[in-house]
């Protein structure tokens, strides 16, 4: 079996045409992704921290949110204004007495790869769409 | 190539090792709840210090099933000083002999720190305390 594909200049046009409309949306598909899945894995390790070995800190996981802060930014963290989020330096970078936590930083070193190869898969399936 | 080392206490070691040379014959890295001085602890208390925390980051962009070479860490220093000045020159002689440099564990090189985060320094119950991040694989 043989098959031929013919690529013409009209075809490459359509594809750029298609492409800038898709990558918009499809980037913005990817941080969303990312800062919901960054904001889970910190909230499982402060949940860890905080729920496993004592109940005096248990209102701090509840005060990690997400949001997108535009359609190409995302923000994830403790919230200030629920529950302990307003104490996370103090987990977070610790003091003299106690170490710190670092939820946040562990979640970063986690989410650093996944991110990256989310980001680099959006122009195969731009270019080659279905061909994941 | 030797073993993989998961013993967070050798990680620690090598740091403060190098973080005590860094801050001459008079002051010292400890672990948190080791200083002299603090927490019931003998001795008299240090003026400064530096306190060195050790994590390893379970490796959660791996496949279930795959097998790694390498583990990541993240380390930190805490520079503690009775100002704010003599806090941030802990900091700073720990970060020449921590950024950008090989610690040898186990007979095996980790890959150079990176210093990747912090906090100022500022008031922290009887003295002044910033903390400086670094991140490495091993």
């Amino acid at each position: 079996m043989r098959i031929r594909v013919h690529n013409q200049l009209d075809d490459l046009a359509h594809d750029t045409r298609t492409v800038a409309n898709r990558a918009r949306r499809d980037m913005t598909a990817v941080v969303r992704k990312n800062t919901r899945e960054g904001n889970r894995i910190a909230k499982a390790f402060a949940s860890e921290q905080h729920t496993m070995f004592s109940d005096a800190d248990i209102e701090y996981p509840p005060s990690f949110t997400w949001e997108m802060l535009s359609p190409l930014e995302g923000e994830y963290g403790p919230d200030q204004a629920i529950g302990d989020g307003s104490q996370s330096p103090g987990y977070e970078f610790g003091s003299i007495n106690s170490p710190p936590h670092f939820d946040l930083a562990r979640s970063v070193e986690a989410i650093q790869h996944r991110f990256l190869w989310d980001v680099q898969d959006l122009p195969d399936r731009w270019f080659w769409p279905g061909a994941k | 190539m030797s073993a993989l080392t998961l013993d967070a206490r050798k990680h620690a070691a090598a740091i403060k090792t190098v973080v005590s040379a860094a801050l001459g014959t008079k002051w010292n890295a400890f672990d948190y709840g080791e200083v002299p001085g603090y927490d019931g602890n003998p001795g008299p208390k240090p003026d400064l210090f530096a306190l060195v925390s050790v994590d390893m980051v379970p490796a959660t962009g791996q496949r279930m099933s795959a097998q790694t070479g390498m583990t990541r860490w993240i380390a930190s220093v805490r520079g503690v000083g009775p100002t704010v000045q003599e806090a941030q020159w802990v900091l700073f002689k720990a970060m020449g002999v921590l950024h950008e440099a090989r610690l040898t564990i186990d007979g095996r090189d980790t890959t150079p720190l990176q210093a990747s985060n912090g906090q100022a320094p500022r008031k922290d119950g009887p003295a002044y305390s910033g903390l400086a991040v670094y991140t490495y694989s091993h």
